[in-house]
């Protein structure tokens, strides 16, 4: 992404829109991005804010990116970790914030709006739930955005290997219930590539 | 990229491969998939698992709210790095708090002061259908004129730059509004279709709309520069004109539909207690009317949407079978595991009775699949229903009475 790394160091430089260029083309992906660990919008939108805000706070200090939004998400990433953080350590009774940051897949939302919660959808929510965490947020990496290892280990700030070992896990863990649930995956099949 | 690059992955290998991934993601048609299997016919097996749990864990996101988005713009593009100093940030965020409590205050009256006096579509269908003595389908103009359409099944088309209507490839009336060229806003047309009747119009743009028995549309002649916007009250089918500068924007009484081309049925009569969308085919935006913040959820094809009047929410759900509810276009109702309360709310558009019954019988039986022909006569609808539900009934007048 060529083009990224002259936006960012128009950024850098001050340049009038860049700001809210990169702003309009992250904001709706930000959000969502955090909605994948917490429910509390305004939390999520209070992150991004902050993070913004240390962007133009340390503008002419930045590193260098080719890739703005993968840059956003790491800082992004880390504010809300550790917004969740102190969260938990000033509110133990709010039991939203009792677990790990969690991701939420869109299957799993559509299942449970389903009225009918059959004997299959019980299995792939089982599967699903096997998950642990890293596992659930590196399979979003992989599966949901598409990206490499690389990409990933900047993210999580994880090696190569672990980073890896976390998606075979997860594979394995959801291979379980593959074969039992083949009718429920077509129909999702059949509805995604339908578009 | 050679052609034998995946021969001997295992499933795991494909998942692991980030090229693999990417593919099964941009893939855009089961026909291209089909062809990527047949040149790498010896992985078949594994590449097919590989991508069901790939496609597992797609997403359709949404947007956030262009409310909060310009809130939150707001604050970051005023925020003055040289003012806030490290400590300070923490104590200011808590202040901004009690700001944007204000802030938003403010911003909802200047929102609900921008709805009413530029409210979207001034046009509001008038209460007054009981007067409408009429067992034809109506035309009522923008400048006044009615016109009553003879035929059972009407066809009505916009004609572009004319100032005029065509109706059933033989009528043109002129719609040309009386000197009044100082209104900008378009003026809209009405068609009324009574019960047992539907009609099929093309609008300005080449937008098809096919309209069922017991609905109201309002359309204007001529499209505003940046919107096409229509009104229903009612079931329709349509299949929009694309055009993704002009955004095609349907208002029932509960709900509102952003298009910019696709196919669809709304089945939202006012009498009914729920309004139900269907997505053929593209992808449109569906959200509450009565909501001051739009919250646009987003529908691709294949998928229903539920609003509840009661409930006054949104509910999303796959539908297995889209073309089901678009088979009265054809003159058919067709219907799969359906309860018969919901049939007959259907039968008594279609003929204009009313069914009457006791809840407990019609509880007590199962539901329904069929296809019926609704250019049959009600009776033999009727004799055909009842033998497969299992019931009695007795047809008088304008009712159709369940005795079981």
């Amino acid at each position: 992404m060529k083009e990224d790394k002259y936006i960012w160091a128009d950024f850098k430089n001050d340049a009038e829109n860049a700001l809210s260029y990169i702003y309009n083309q992250h904001i709706d992906f930000l959000f969502f991005y955090g909605k994948k660990f917490t429910t509390d919008e305004d939390f999520i939108l209070d992150i991004i804010q902050d993070m913004f805000y240390d962007l133009i706070k340390y503008r002419k200090t930045l590193g260098e990116t080719d890739n703005i939004r993968l840059y956003l998400m790491k800082s992004f990433r880390r504010k809300l970790f550790h917004g969740i953080e102190s969260k938990r350590k000033l509110a133990h009774l709010d039991n939203v914030y009792n677990h790990d940051p969690d991701i939420v897949f869109s299957i799993e939302e559509v299942m449970i709006h389903e009225e009918e919660q059959s004997r299959r959808n019980k299995y792939i929510r089982e599967g699903l739930l096997a998950l642990n965490s890293k596992q659930r947020e590196v399979i979003y990496y992989k599966f949901t955005l598409g990206y490499d290892y690389d990409q990933i280990c900047e993210i999580m700030a994880v090696t190569y290997d672990t980073a890896r070992q976390l998606v075979s896990r997860g594979i394995n863990s959801l291979k379980q219930f593959m074969s039992e649930n083949d009718f429920i995956l077509m129909f999702i099949y059949r509805r995604i590539t339908n578009k | 990229m050679t052609e034998k690059k995946y021969l001997g992955y295992s499933v795991e290998d494909l998942l692991h491969d980030q090229e693999f991934i990417s593919l099964v993601k941009n893939l855009n048609t089961p026909q291209e998939w089909e062809r990527f299997l047949q040149v790498h016919i010896e992985s078949k097996n594994n590449m097919i698992q590989a991508q069901k749990m790939i496609l597992l864990f797609q997403t359709n996101e949404g947007v956030l709210s262009d409310e909060r988005k310009h809130k939150l713009w707001n604050n970051i593009s005023h925020f003055n790095p040289i003012s806030a100093g490290n400590y300070k940030l923490i104590r200011i965020k808590s202040f901004a708090r009690i700001a944007a409590t204000i802030l938003i205050i403010i911003s909802l009256g200047g929102l609900v002061y921008l709805q009413f006096n530029r409210s979207e579509n001034q046009y509001r269908f008038s209460d007054s259908r009981n007067d409408l003595k009429t067992d034809n389908p109506l035309l009522v103009l923008s400048n006044g004129k009615t016109v009553e359409l003879k035929k059972t099944e009407s066809k009505i088309e916009v004609l572009k730059g004319k100032d005029a209507i065509q109706i059933n490839n033989d009528q043109i009336v002129d719609n040309q509004t009386s000197n009044d060229k100082t209104s900008i806003e378009a003026k809209f047309n009405e068609v009324i279709i009574p019960f047992g009747k539907k009609s099929k119009l093309i609008l300005e743009d080449g937008t098809t709309v096919w309209l069922n028995a017991g609905s109201r549309f309002a359309f204007p002649q001529k499209f505003n520069r940046n919107k096409r916007e229509v009104l229903l009250d009612g079931e329709a089918y349509f299949e929009v004109a694309k055009n993704v500068q002009k955004p095609f924007l349907i208002s029932t009484g509960d709900i509102k539909i952003e298009v910019l081309g696709t196919k669809f049925n709304v089945s939202a009569y006012r009498s009914d207690n729920q309004s139900e969308t269907v997505l053929l085919e593209g992808s449109v935006n569906i959200w509450d009317n009565g909501k001051l913040f739009k919250d646009k959820i987003l529908m691709v094809p294949n998928q229903k949407a539920t609003y509840s009047k009661s409930g006054k929410n949104i509910v999303l759900e796959p539908e297995k079978e889209p073309g089901l509810s678009i088979a009265w276009v054809e003159g058919w109702y067709q219907f799969k595991n359906e309860n018969l309360e919901k049939v007959f709310l259907k039968l008594e558009k279609y003929y204009n009775v009313r069914f009457k019954y006791d809840q407990k019988i019609i509880s007590g039986l199962l539901p329904v699949s069929g296809k019926l022909d609704l250019k049959d006569s009600l009776d033999e609808v009727m004799a055909v229903l009842s033998k497969v539900a299992k019931f009695k009934y007795q047809i008088s007048g304008n009712s159709v009475i369940i005795i079981k």
